[in-house]
Parts: C-alpha cells; structure tokens; sequence
C-alpha cells in the first residue's frame, strides 16, 4: 500500500539512524528526493510512495559502505523487508540473482521502506545498464543493484540540512529518459504497470511539477548537456539524440500513456488529480522545450 | 519557382495564374481573354490559370474552355489551361497530360490565395480603408490618392470610392485640389460601430489545456523566436507601446494579428505553445485570440525589443473586443489628444 510520506521527516530519520560519516555518500532518489525539492508545491507537502531509495556513491568504496550503513541500521532495530522468492540468506555460495535487496523498513513502522542502491562502476556506464553485486553483512549476503544512468544523479546533488544530499530532479530525469528509450515490457512486481510507463510518467510528474513551481523547465537541456559530457562524454551526441525517444513513443501509445498518467496520479501527482489531457499538454511542451532543445545543442 | 510580373508564378515555361472565388461566366471569360493577350507575346510559355474554390463545375469549366479555344488561333489555344482546386477535395480539374508543374510547387500558391480570402468582405474593407486613414491622420502623414487606398486595404477602386463617400457624406473628408484625401477628425463613434459591425472582427480563440497557462509574456517572447513576419502582436501588450500608461496590469491575454484571411496558416499556434486548444464557446475566456487582418499592407513595426506589432488601430480594435472598453476609451482619447496638440503646434 501506499502511504503520504513526509520527505522532511524520512530524510531527518535516515540521517539520524545513518553511521555519522557515510551520510556524505548518500544521495535520496526517487520520489521522496522530488517531495524534498518541490515540497512548497505539493498540495499537502507528502508524497505518496513507500519505498526510498538511496544510492551510496561513489563506486570505489560501496560495498563498504553498503555494509556499514546497512549494519548500523538493523543495529539500530530496522528490519529487513523481503519476499519469500528472495529470502535472507548467510551462504556465500547463494548466487547474487536470489539475494535479497537491502531493503530496510524502522522497528514498528512498515508503511516504507528504505532500499540501498549502488552507484554505477566506470565498467557499468560502458556496458550493460543494470548490475547486480554481492555485499556480505554481519546479518546475511544481500544484493546491490545499480542502473547505468544512475550516475547521472551524482552531478551536483543538492544538500540537505540533514547532511544526506538528495538527487536534481532534471538529472532523475534524464536518468529515466535514457534508461527508456523505447517502451518496454518489463512490468513491475505482480502489477500490470510497465516499469517504462512508470519511469517516464514521473519524467513528466517533474516536469508538471517544475512549471507549478514556477521554474523553468528550459534550463534543463545545457544542464542535461553538461552532465552528458562529465559522465558519458564518449556518447554526448548519440544519448542526446536518444533521450526524447521512449517519451515520443509513450505519447503516440494511448494505453501506455493513460497508464503513465494513472501512476503519476497514484504518487507524485496524488493530490493534483492530473487528467490525460492536461499531461499530454505537458508531454508536448516537454518534447519541444527540453528534449527536443537538447538534441539541438548537440547538432 | 519566381514571381514576374504579368502573372502569379512562372515555372519553366508555364505562367501561372491563382484566383479564388471566380463563379461567374463573365468573369471565367475576362480571364481566358487576359491569358490569351498575355500569351500572345510570349508565344513560347503556356498559361495554367488554377480557379479556387470556385463555383463551376469540371464540366462547366471544360465547355467553356473548349468554346473559348475555338475562337482563337490553334496555337494560342494549344498553350491554354485551367485548372480547379477544392479546398476539401484538391485538385478536382487538373491539365496532368499536358501540364508538368509539381503539385507541391502550386500548394504554397494556392494556400496564400485562400487566406487572402476575406479581402473582399465589405464590411472588411470598408473598415480597412477607414483604418488607414485613421492610421496616416494618427501619424499626421501626407493625404491619400484613392488609388493608393485601394493598393493599401486589397479593395477595389469603386469600394475605396464609395467609402470615401460615405465618409465625405458624415463631413469626415477633406479633399485637396489634387483629390487626395484626408479625415478631418477622427470618427470614434462611426468606427466603433464600424468595428463591431465588420466581419474582419472574426477571430479565432484558443484556450490552454495543461492547467498551467503560460504568460501572455512568455508567450510572446516564444512568437519572437519564430521570426515570423505576418503575425504581430496586438492586444494590450501591442497597445502598451502606444499608449504605455494604459491602465491594466498585466495582460489577461495574448492578442495575435494575423496578415491574411480567416484561413490562414495557424500552424504556428502550436510552436507557440503545444498546449493551446482552439475554442468555440465565446463565453469561455481565451488565452491566446488571433485575429485577422485582410488588408493589402500589414503595417506591422517592431519594437525596439523586436517584438512585431500591429498598428494602434488593431490594438485599440482588439481592447473593446476584449471587453477593455474602459482602458480602450482612455487609449483612443490620449491618442486623439495627443494627435490634436502636435497637429496645434
């Protein structure tokens, strides 16, 4: 089930419980990290989700890390959120598909949950655009995942006061416009929703969001640029050209885009009640202000 | 393709001719006359004259072209072509054998002809001249010949005439010893009823979908960016320039003066903002009106920001549209005020 989450009050809580110097290596993404920045314009400041996702960056060190936060968590009484398909485990010959994700939830409260990520290797970024690694605990192996584009969220993270930094709602969203160039058939958990129709609704969940916040969305393809040539300057161009794709495709696909608008409904828009006909107004006004503006900078 | 003179577009060694609304058999006949004379001394180029939106018949217009080419020589004749154009349908007659001029070439022709349709409403072109002898005695310019009326609004010269009549008729003329003519004064309340009374006031009204309208503003620093040089901007943001102690803060909407017909090309309406959606409810407010204006010379200017604008007649036109008739009436009597005293001085 979904729940209103207050972005402050997760973020102020995960930062308590987090190991004092492994707070600088988190970056809160997600829909909790778009609650946080554009808090002054959701209509009653929650956001209704219930996983929180942090990835811990940089890669060097994020196995290490991984373990110390994920320890001092379930030290500090939170408990593991699992599945009977993916159950604990302390063999280390269990294959790293069948462990489970660090997903942790605090004693007597499992309305959330908060989810570890990895931050994507040098060899990811070339290669394929998920990775899965092992992390051993002193309560059992878990998996690590990590998604190509997530890197891009690592450009200029804005600061919390809870020094836990949260991802730029721009470079999330280009993350998802490149990880969905087309629309896929991946669905998520037993639901019937594509994982491409979630991700690039909450594309144009911020953008909706950018322009009820009065800012301007047009900043966003040399901001997007920038980021290209810092953490994939061998493929400017060809992730430029590529990034606007699977939004013109969701957009042509009714029974897609009616499902991309029924998620944006069910979470970050919750309280907005967007109708597909207004998000087709922002989908447009997205493609000939931001993705199609980013594809001319790189001509 | 390249414009001459003596017709519309020539293309290799075929004159083209576009005219719409062509329904009468006297006037079909002026024109088989006109082309023959025209041919005649260019005996190599053949003539395609492309009726639109017309009311003859294929049939109709085939009898009478095969009539007209018995009565002239074989070989003028042999370079003589129609052709009929449905603004549904295309092409509905076209010479195909005989003519090899690319269909895509004779589109950009015939769409400027359909939205220069309009030209010859009357009420359009009364209020179109009446515009533009307000517009020289605001800018206190030289008088004007009827002629050069009649080249100004696209009406023709017995419309300019008859309207200067009129006009002369309400003691609103004066007219030097070489009959050019100017107002006397301005006429607030013969063009007010003018304005409401002319179908040139059609507009068409689009309203925003997204739930987050953009700015009047935002808007027309976006129609900056599309260099485009028949639309203008109208309105209160056009009136601003003018007048700019005109009493409104802010701009409820973007007025937009479009130089052409009722159908003219609107594609730009969607650069302008994707989220725009024609209405028909004119109770419904709008967030962007385009209007239209049918006369011959737009007399657009560009602001110093390089804004395009619309003359301060279209921008006062478009306040009392709007329902501004307060800020309008305030506008127009500073406007005269201000024309009196320099004229004084």
């Amino acid at each position: 089930m979904l729940v209103d989450l207050s972005p402050e009050k997760i973020i102020e809580m995960v930062s308590i419980t987090m190991p004092q110097d492994s707070k600088k290596n988190i970056i809160v993404i997600g829909s909790l990290a778009a609650g946080h920045y554009f808090y002054d314009v959701l209509k009653n400041g929650g956001v209704r989700t219930k996983d929180v996702d942090c990835m811990i960056w940089p890669h060097p060190k994020v196995k290490v890390l991984a373990k110390n936060v994920a320890e001092q968590l379930m030290n500090n009484g939170w408990e593991l959120n699992y599945t009977k398909e993916y159950p604990p485990s302390n063999d280390k010959k269990t294959p790293v598909e069948e462990l489970p994700i660090i997903r942790l939830h605090p004693k007597e409260d499992n309305n959330w949950f908060l989810e570890l990520l990895n931050s994507p290797n040098k060899k990811l970024t070339q290669t394929s655009v998920r990775s899965v690694e092992k992390v051993k605990t002193k309560y059992g192996y878990f998996a690590l995942c990590g998604f190509k584009y997530l890197s891009l969220v690592e450009v200029n993270p804005i600061q919390t006061q809870y020094q836990i930094a949260i991802a730029r709602p721009e470079m999330m969203a280009l993350a998802n416009l490149l990880h969905h160039p087309v629309i896929g058939n991946e669905t998520i958990g037993t639901t019937n929703i594509k994982r491409s129709n979630k991700d690039l609704g909450r594309v144009l969940a911020l953008a909706y969001l950018m322009t009820e916040s009065k800012k301007d969305l047009r900043e966003w393809p040399r901001l997007w640029l920038d980021a290209l040539e810092e953490k994939f300057p061998n493929n400017v161009s060809e992730l430029s050209l590529v990034a606007g794709s699977g939004l013109k495709k969701l957009i042509q696909q009714e029974q897609d885009f009616e499902q991309a608008v029924k998620t944006c409904n069910d979470g970050l828009l919750a309280n907005y009640n967007i109708t597909s006909e207004k998000m087709m107004a922002t989908a447009l006004r997205f493609i000939d202000d931001v993705t199609n503006k980013l594809e001319e900078l790189t001509k | 393709m390249q414009k001459i003179s003596s017709c519309d577009f020539v293309w290799q060694n075929w004159q083209v001719w576009v005219k719409s609304r062509i329904s009468t058999v006297r006037d079909l006949r002026a024109i088989l006359v006109g082309m023959a004379y025209d041919l005649q001394l260019v005996p190599e180029q053949r003539g395609l004259y492309i009726l639109v939106d017309s009311k003859f018949t294929k049939a109709r217009l085939e009898s009478e072209l095969q009539a007209f080419k018995e009565i002239v020589d074989d070989k003028l004749a042999e370079g003589i072509y129609l052709a009929l154009f449905e603004r549904d349908k295309g092409f509905v007659y076209f010479p195909e054998q005989q003519c090899n001029i690319p269909l895509n070439e004779l589109k950009p022709l015939i769409q400027q002809e359909q939205s220069s349709i309009g030209i010859s409403s009357p009420g359009a072109t009364r209020i179109a001249i009446l515009n533009l002898l307000i517009l020289q005695w605001l800018s206190q310019g030289e008088p004007q010949t009827t002629e050069g009326l009649s080249i100004a609004s696209g009406a023709s010269y017995p419309t300019v005439f008859n309207t200067i009549k009129q006009l002369e008729a309400e003691n609103l003329i004066t007219r030097q010893t070489d009959r050019r003519v100017s107002l006397k004064r301005f006429p607030v309340n013969l063009w007010k009823r003018w304005v409401v009374e002319s179908e040139a006031r059609k507009s068409v009204r689009f309203r925003d979908i997204s739930g987050q309208p953009r700015t009047p503003e935002d808007m027309a620093e976006r129609l900056k960016k599309l260099h485009l040089q028949n639309v203008a901007i109208g309105g209160v943001f056009g009136a601003r320039y003018y007048y700019p102690k005109l009493d409104i803060t802010g701009s409820p909407r973007l007025d937009l003066v479009v130089h052409g017909g009722i159908n003219s090309d609107l594609e730009f309406i969607k650069k302008l903002d994707p989220a725009l959606s024609p209405i028909v409810n004119v109770v419904e407010p709008a967030n962007v009106v385009v209007h239209f204006l049918s006369r011959a010379e737009a007399m657009f200017i560009k602001d110093s920001n390089g804004f395009v604008l619309a003359d301060p007649i279209e921008c006062l036109a478009n306040l009392y549209q709007g329902g501004l008739d307060y800020q309008a009436d305030d506008m127009l009597s500073k406007l005269i005020i201000k024309c009196e005293e320099e004229k004084e001085c």
